[in-house]
């Protein structure tokens, strides 16, 4: 008996130490999109900088994501900068040349202590391959920022962007 | 059986199931403050070191640098949590400390970094301080030193000889009292070698200061183990019984006197102890044979024949490993022909020589002339060989009292690498770029210790370039220094980092961080040779 009670309590510890995610560092909920499908960022903040609260959010949109639309959050005022793109993109017929570059969530308070997630929708374009997909986020708290940027996708960075899989469209579930 | 095998295979697979946890996990706390502040030089060694940080974590390794070059590990005085505290030992010298630390959060990723501070004044890597002492100290010293090395050589040499043949009692009687009166100059010797390493006059040997100082040296183990091996040889010489004891006497004695000392210091290590430890074990038989030989030469009997005959027996080894670990031990300490041969140590090392071939000379008259005569009973032979045992005593005497001053001059090899540290201070230059950047690095002065680093950034077409900003991580996995990372300061078109220590000389890795835009990283990597000052 004890020894049945024991090992489940392993495998409940062994199962909850692997499903746990990643919890210091911003990452994204969905991590894998298919190449010309939509998709729904949701950008998870599981910290402010240090013990500081987080007043405000920018998020950097990569060439190759278009038609982006940001999602309100209340308390926090949401600003976009738009600019032209590198490349032309069909969006439901409509050619689109430029769009949003960045999205920034202004003026609100985000204890340390407290989780939020930041949502925004996009497209992926069809041009794009296969591999690691980047949105650079920096968050900023009155005497600091926490920057997300390093794209080098090398093992054990400090400062990760967050980042999903690219990968091609016959193959994911999702659209 | 079943149930092990299962239960093996079950601890299997939840340390295989560990490891993917880990990989899955990417946590990690941050540092928020330390005390002392990175950098900080202090006045006094403190008692503790804290690291604070944003979460709890547990700490995996924690190791103390010091400024003389070794590393402690302290993750056993460490206690987790919010704040790690790190209880430091007492006696840390003064210079720059190194605490490189590596820790663990709550979800598993570890963090880890390095806190510099110095206590006293800022100084990397020590070289081999040339000692100053006081006038009074340093004659006080080299006279206790003197007659420390007379009451071992002819004391526990006594009781060393009395394994081979019976001592006259006479002999036995000489050799207990300098046994004694080592005992008595063991002690007082280590508080004076603490008084000159504090550079203090010998009225401070009330103060418990200088006798810890003293104590704290490598001289500390070299008095311990020799006042051991005279008590032995005084229970050995005291109670035939005991007389066994003398093996351990003469092993003691040989290795005391490697354990400190310019000799044994030298690279490489396993050469130079084994031959101070090869030159001592000879000359204690030498040595400790001519008091008690004299004495018996003085009547003409059976135990005199038997203690010469003994000897003449024994002496060839005894020679033989002095001379070859004599030779040895002169051609590290000299190193090649050059002018730091006529240094102090140089002209002491000469006039020994000199003597020893003096007495090399009267040994070998002695050995191939005069025992076999004086061994049939002629008497003018054992006249003329008491003669020539008494000179050899001379000699050794003074031998004895040259090699005690070489406790004050440093060997060339020790002035070599002053010099080539003099050398060394030119700035070290270093270049880093990748496909978007390059980055000239300019470190002065080019060795350990205090350094202020100069950054010179530029594209690849060579036109300045402006970052946001730019952090320099120093690391050394060589050395097991974990990152020490600063920001740089933009100054006149240079980014500098003003102040920096680099604790300690070795292969660094330079690690340049350009925040190129608000979203934009960009990573420089050189790697840097750094000299000891």
């Amino acid at each position: 008996m004890i020894r049945t009670v024991s090992r489940l309590a392993v495998a409940l510890a062994t199962l909850t130490a692997l499903a746990a995610p990643a919890f210091a560092h911003s990452t994204l909920e969905v991590q894998e999109a298919a190449i010309g499908s939509s998709y729904k960022a949701v950008l998870r903040v599981p910290h402010g900088c240090g013990t500081e609260a987080t007043h405000t959010v920018r998020v950097q949109i990569p060439e190759g994501f278009f038609a982006v639309k940001p999602m309100p959050k209340a308390g926090w005022d949401l600003d976009i900068v738009t600019g032209p793109y590198q490349n032309t993109y069909l969006n439901h017929g409509t050619e689109v040349k430029e769009g949003v570059k960045e999205i920034v969530w202004s003026g609100g308070n985000l204890p340390n202590e407290f989780y939020d997630e930041f949502v925004f929708r996009g497209t992926f374009a069809d041009t794009l391959e296969p591999g690691t997909f980047y949105f650079p986020a920096v968050q900023e708290c009155a005497n600091g920022e926490e920057a997300w940027i390093d794209t080098t996708g090398a093992e054990g960075v400090d400062m990760p962007a967050p980042s999903l899989e690219l990968v091609p469209a016959d193959e994911s579930h999702a659209h | 059986m079943p149930s092990m095998t299962k239960r093996l295979y079950g601890v299997l697979l939840a340390v295989l199931l560990s490891f993917a946890a880990t990989f899955a996990a990417h946590a990690h706390a941050q540092l928020l403050k330390t005390s002392p502040p990175v950098n900080a030089v202090i006045a006094s060694a403190p008692t503790q070191l804290e690291l604070v940080f944003n979460e709890p974590v547990s700490a995996l390794a924690i190791s103390l640098i010091l400024p003389e070059g070794g590393a402690l590990d302290l993750i056993d005085r460490t206690s987790s949590g919010q704040t790690m505290t790190v209880l430091l030992p007492s006696g840390l010298a003064d210079g720059t400390h190194v605490l490189s630390w590596r820790a663990v959060s709550v979800d598993s990723h570890p963090v880890a970094g390095s806190l510099v501070f110095s206590i006293g004044a800022a100084g990397g890597s020590a070289v081999a301080d040339l000692p100053t002492s006081s006038s009074a100290t340093a004659p006080a010293l080299w006279a206790a030193k003197g007659l420390l090395f007379v009451a071992l050589l002819f004391g526990a040499g006594g009781a060393i000889f009395a394994l081979a043949a019976p001592l006259p009692p006479r002999g036995r009687h000489l050799a207990l009292v300098l046994s004694a009166l080592g005992l008595v100059v063991a002690p007082l010797s280590l508080g004076l070698q603490g008084l000159d390493a504090l550079g203090l006059a010998p009225d401070a040997l009330v103060m418990a200061q200088s006798w810890l100082a003293g104590y704290s040296t490598s001289y500390g183990a070299t008095v311990a183990a020799v006042s051991l091996a005279l008590v032995l040889g005084l229970l050995a010489l005291l109670w035939p019984a005991a007389r066994a004891a003398a093996w351990l006497v003469w092993a003691l004695a040989a290795v005391a006197l490697a354990l400190s000392g310019h000799a044994g210091a030298a690279e490489p290590q396993w050469l130079t102890r084994s031959a101070v430890t090869l030159h001592l074990a000879g000359i204690l038989f030498w040595v400790g044979a001519l008091l008690p030989l004299w004495l018996w030469l003085a009547q003409d009997d059976d135990s005199a024949d038997r203690a010469l005959a003994q000897f003449s027996r024994f002496i060839p080894f005894a020679v033989a490993s002095i001379m070859v670990s004599g030779v040895t031990l002169a051609i590290i300490q000299l190193g090649a022909p050059c002018p730091a041969w006529f240094t102090p140590y140089g002209l002491i090392l000469a006039a020994k020589l000199i003597l020893l071939a003096v007495l090399f000379a009267l040994a070998l008259i002695n050995r191939i002339r005069l025992t076999k005569l004086a061994l049939t009973g002629e008497a003018a032979a054992r006249r003329w060989l008491r003669q020539s045992i008494a000179a050899e005593i001379g000699i050794v005497l003074l031998i004895l009292a040259l090699v005690a001053g070489w406790r004050f001059t440093p060997p060339p090899r020790a002035l070599a690498q002053v010099a080539q540290a003099a050398v060394s201070s030119a700035p070290l230059y270093a270049h880093a770029m990748d496909n978007a950047a390059m980055a000239d690095i300019t470190i002065v002065p080019g060795h350990a210790g205090p350094v202020v680093m100069d950054l010179f950034l530029t594209d690849m077409a060579g036109a300045a370039l402006e970052p946001l900003g730019v952090t320099v991580t120093l690391s050394s996995p060589s050395l097991g220094i974990e990152a020490i990372r600063v920001d740089a300061r933009l100054t006149d078109g240079v980014w500098r980092i003003d102040p920096l220590t680099i604790p300690v000389a070795g292969t660094w890795l330079v690690d340049i961080e350009l925040r190129l835009s608000r979203f934009s990283l960009s990573h420089l990597q050189a790697e840097i040779d750094v000299p000891s000052p």
